[in-house]
């Protein structure tokens, strides 16, 4: 509906902001009148009452006697019978919002109240649209629109074969972690259904080791880990809600589609992580990402309960995740890793359980630098992938393997095989390269000049393969950051802008306390990044950072590379080529984990 | 049951302070009553100047009427008793019962409309006596209560001489006669000279007017120059509140002294201006350093004689005297 | 330095100390006054907040205490005119 609005300055002087509403409003479709600065609040009714306005506007910029004016003028458009009729703003440099109240406006709006919500005040909308994000503020499906068409014949056809392959090699096998994520799930539906879920509970304990065995034998955790009180979770609630009550935050794009912003929160402390989530949220990060600790990926089985843990990396449990979900605002986006460890169907699984919206798969990484047997990781991957896809779960197929020492084309090719693999199974791969300053760069000298180059020859070579999404981690600047807070938030932003020029569906950023090694990152840290990353943002919008033609050339070797190295694991295979270090070889710092070695059962073999 | 406003003639001039006397000696006269505010008041430092202002303190039994936002900042045990569905920025305006005595800050309706309802609403509660505290000068809402009690004082100005004569004037306004309307021609605000001029260009000549909303003094002096007038003629307005907000008091009392001498002059409904309140205080902005205030004050005693040689209404220091003799 | 006795912190100080952190509060005037009590409680007198941004849960905040200020004092023994 149009409307009909009378601006007005209070002031000597005219005011841009006001100039800039007025323009927004006509662009919107409503009439305007602008009246010039320095007219009594007799005159302003005045005018206001012979336009027959809707709303009016006034602004209010210089400091002094701000509520001598501001109360005159609400004075006199009551003493005239203006406020029955007319809705009454007023905004500027000088206007604080509990001006507005002590007045009695309508609406007051301080420094930094944007056009749109000028706009929403005008038109009526409801207050938390006028924070910037309106109540519909939806979760994005990263992989949407894409059709993982290959642009690359051969390469398409190389990995079709290898992953033929692999398919009637993976079929009739299995693994403790398969078979634990199926007793998991019973588990969970059990007890659902009210039932007791004890004898499941037996068979889950047979198929652990260490920590997970002692728990499901006599109850016991580990010295670094303990139970969260009631009382503590109760006391985050009353901080959730809060933190919530405060509305949804100004947008980190200004309203651009992309990149994605997530951030990793893992402090070992489930408390600790959720309050830095809230933290997050409020300063616009679009997803969080949850690291668990290295041990845990080293042990068969997971524990159970709302726990805590006193180390790097918050313990995946059904309860830990249930509860983070829980508190996550409903458009924040949450991704579950499962990319290493001997857990991974079983992480995917309950990802998909507690309503999480992402998960991470990778087979490469986890066995050539993460620990895992590759034979076993193989197989967990693929029905990490089958649950994927059961969950209905996007998820990135990160290639970490690149700071072992890794050159990309041998990662992407592993990345490839993967998100090939989890196309078959009817799942959502996203590809994510590594935005990093790794062994190889550093080597061939790829990054002496700029860190642009490098970067974005990965995101080329990629798009020349196939048509699906991109998400740059983890974190993006990997390796160019110090401990530096000007330093680390600028590298992370600077990467960030690179991505978004570059047309990436996301990034993951990091805090400014990346580099710091002394102890756990702090909530302090995560909003300068966040804030770096929204000026950076907010400093190149939709204008383009050029690379040098060093890039392309870059570009095509990769993709060159990846076609040699996929030549050779058709010949291999996919998983020994894993072993032989057609991937990644020990003199590349990749070696074959050893974590699951000999676990893999084939049908016969199964335990039931 | 009344209604009574609380108004200030600038911020600073002693409004909470002599609300919460008013409230002490209403309590002690076993009155039941309400607050209400047509702004917020009650935050802990006025944000303007840096200094510590009172905060409105309720006792068992008093009924509230303030927005939901404020309810977190109240050290006073309260329970919600009613809704009016006013609302304001800081939320719905709502009606609470103090249960254990503390403070309170208030966010009340800031339309005389909403004051309409939330008085009804307060009065239904029980209530005998409402008052409804002001927000920095602002008073066009209290056209729609019974009367109003000024606050004035140092804040306003440091002349005092200067400040009797303008409540002086004042009190004059409120003190014009109530003269009911029999075919009068009624014109909608005059704000300006032009717009004064135009709607008499309208009327050859006039017996009766009705000023219906607001007036600003221009307006007023063009009224005054009129020659249209008929003899016997009178000029009614609505209320003495919208002569308080023509402009500067004493110049808005020239200009109806010249019109008195063409026209009766009356209101349509009565305010009753029923006390004065002083206040000595004024933020010094002279001493401290930039945007820094310090405390400064009038004479108390020759401001109390000033005034109370002049106004036609009790004058009160409630900081010295209490606000007994308010209480009326 | 010629002496070999442990310099006091504040004598090292050119001109200010600046204390970032982020405080869960209500809202920006809670954690403007958290800061200026936090900077109160360390001891200095001469303290300001320099930035504040108030978003969900908390404030990040920068305050500062000025040692020196330019034209009254400077860390080279004595006091300006």
């Amino acid at each position: 509906m149009t409307k009909r609005v009378l601006l007005a300055p209070i002031d000597p002087v005219h005011d841009v902001g006001l100039k800039m509403i007025n323009r927004g409003l006509k662009e919107a479709g409503h009439e305007t009148v602008l009246l010039p600065p320095d007219l009594p609040p007799e005159e302003i009714v005045e005018a206001a009452i012979r336009e027959n306005v809707d709303c009016v506007l006034l602004s209010r910029t210089l400091g002094y006697d701000v509520a001598e004016h501001t109360a005159r003028f609400v004075d006199i458009a009551e003493a005239a019978g203006l406020r029955q009729k007319v809705k009454l703003g007023i905004g500027g440099m000088a206007i604080r919002p509990e001006l507005g109240a002590e007045m009695g406006f309508d609406g007051a709006f301080g420094p930094g109240t944007t056009v749109a919500q000028a706009i929403a005040f005008v038109e009526g909308r409801p207050f938390h649209e006028i924070t910037g994000i309106g109540a519909e503020r939806t979760r994005p499906d990263i992989t949407e629109g894409f059709t993982y068409s290959y642009r690359h014949p051969e390469i398409e056809r190389l990995l079709d074969k290898l992953v033929d392959q692999f398919m009637e090699w993976v079929a009739d096998r299995s693994s403790p972690a398969v078979q634990r994520a199926a007793l998991r799930k019973q588990i969970l539906e059990t007890e659902r259904n009210g039932g007791n879920a004890t004898e499941l509970r037996q068979q889950y304990g047979k198929l652990c080791t260490g920590a997970a065995a002692a728990y499901y034998t006599n109850g016991s955790l580990p010295d670094v880990v303990r139970t969260i009180s009631d009382r503590e979770l109760d006391l985050l609630d009353e901080y959730c809600k809060s933190a919530d009550k405060n509305g949804p935050s100004k947008d980190i794009r200004r309203g651009a589609k992309k990149p994605l912003v997530f951030t990793q929160y893992g402090t070992g402390c489930l408390v600790t992580d959720i309050a830095h989530v809230k933290l997050l949220e409020a300063w616009a990060a679009d997803g969080v990402v949850h690291f668990d600790p290295s041990w845990g990926a080293r042990t068969e089985g997971f524990l159970e309960g709302v726990l805590s843990h006193k180390g790097d990396g918050t313990i995946i449990t059904a309860e830990n995740l249930a509860k983070i979900s829980q508190s996550l605002q409903k458009h924040t986006l949450f991704q579950v890793r499962a990319h290493r460890g001997l857990n991974t169907p079983e992480t995917v699984m309950l990802a998909g359980e507690v309503g999480a919206h992402l998960t991470k798969i990778n087979i490469n990484y986890g066995s050539l630098a993460g620990g895992t047997d590759p034979e076993r990781l193989a197989v967990d991957g693929y029905h990490a992938m089958r649950y994927a896809a059961e969950y209905g779960l996007p998820f990135d197929v990160v290639t970490n393997e690149e700071l072992a020492g890794v050159p990309a084309h041998k990662a992407f090719a592993g990345m490839l095989v993967t998100a090939h693999i989890g196309r078959r199974l009817g799942g959502r791969p996203i590809l994510q390269p590594l935005f990093c300053k790794g062994a190889e760069a550093l080597i061939k000298g790829l990054m002496d000049d700029n860190h642009v180059d490098f970067n974005a020859a990965k995101v080329m070579a990629l798009r020349s393969i196939i048509d699906a999404p991109i998400w740059p981690g983890a974190p993006v600047g990997f390796m160019t950051h110090t401990e530096d807070r000007v330093q680390s938030a600028m590298t992370t932003a600077l990467h960030a802008a690179l991505g978004a020029a570059v047309g990436v569906e996301a990034v993951s950023i990091a805090s400014t306390d990346e580099a710091y090694s002394g102890g756990p990152i702090v909530s302090g840290s995560r909003v300068d990044t966040l804030r770096a990353v929204m000026e950076a943002l907010r400093f190149f919008g939709s204008a383009q950072i050029a690379p040098t033609p060093k890039a392309t050339e870059m570009a095509n070797n990769i993709v060159d590379g990846i076609v040699k190295v996929l030549t050779q694991a058709v010949e291999t295979g996919f998983v020994p080529g894993l072993y032989q270090g057609v991937f990644g070889d020990p003199e590349d710092g990749a070696y074959p984990g050893r974590a699951g070695k000999g676990t893999v059962t084939r049908r016969e073999q199964c335990v039931r | 049951m009344r209604a009574i406003g609380i108004a200030g003639t600038a911020k600073n001039t002693g409004k909470t302070t002599s609300l919460n006397a008013i409230l002490l000696a209403a309590a002690d006269r076993g009155l039941r009553t309400a607050i209400t505010s047509i702004g917020y008041d009650g935050e802990e430092f006025d944000h303007l100047t840096g200094l510590p202002k009172p905060r409105v303190t309720v006792t068992e039994g008093m009924l509230v009427a303030t927005a939901v936002g404020t309810l977190r900042g109240a050290t006073a045990g309260v329970e919600r008793v009613g809704r009016t569905g006013v609302l304001t920025t800081l939320g719905e305006v709502v009606v609470v019962r103090v249960l254990q005595p503390g403070l309170i800050p208030l966010a009340g309706p800031p339309t005389g409309a909403g004051v309409t309802v939330v008085v009804q609403a307060l009065a239904e509660f029980g209530a005998d006596l409402i008052l409804v505290d002001g927000a920095f000068g602002r008073m066009a809402p209290f056209a729609v209560l019974d009367g109003v009690i000024l606050a004035t004082g140092g804040a306003r100005s440091r002349d005092i001489s200067r400040l009797a004569e303008e409540t002086v004037a004042l009190a004059w306004m409120f003190s014009l006669p109530t003269l009911r309307p029999e075919s009068a021609v009624v014109v909608e605000n005059l704000l300006s000279e032009s717009s004064a001029q135009r709607a008499l260009q309208q009327l050859e000549r006039c017996a009766q007017l009705r000023v219906a909303g607001a007036v600003s003094r221009p307006a007023l002096d063009v009224l005054a120059n009129w020659k249209g007038w008929e003899t016997g003629a009178a000029c009614i307005f609505s209320d003495p509140i919208q002569l308080a907000l023509a402009g500067d008091p004493v110049s808005v009392r020239g200009a109806l002294q010249c019109l008195s001498k063409q026209a009766e002059l009356g209101v349509l409904k009565p305010v009753q201006l029923k006390a004065v309140t002083i206040n000595p205080f004024y933020p010094d902005a002279g001493a401290g350093a930039k945007g820094q205030f310090r405390p400064g004050f009038l004479d108390a005693e020759a401001l109390y004689g000033a005034m109370a040689r002049t106004v036609p209404v009790p004058v009160v220091n409630v900081q010295i005297e209490g606000a007994a003799r308010l209480i009326q | 330095m010629e002496s070999t006795e442990k310099r006091q912190p504040l004598n090292a100080l050119l001109d200010g100390l600046d204390i970032e952190t982020f405080f869960m509060c209500r809202d920006e005037a809670e954690g403007r006054s958290l800061m200026l009590a936090l900077l109160n409680q360390l001891g200095f007198s001469d303290v300001d907040i320099v930035f504040i941004e108030h978003r969900g849960p908390g404030a990040r905040v920068r305050g500062r205490a000025y040692l020196h200020r330019p034209g009254a004092s400077h860390p080279f023994g004595g006091q300006c005119a």
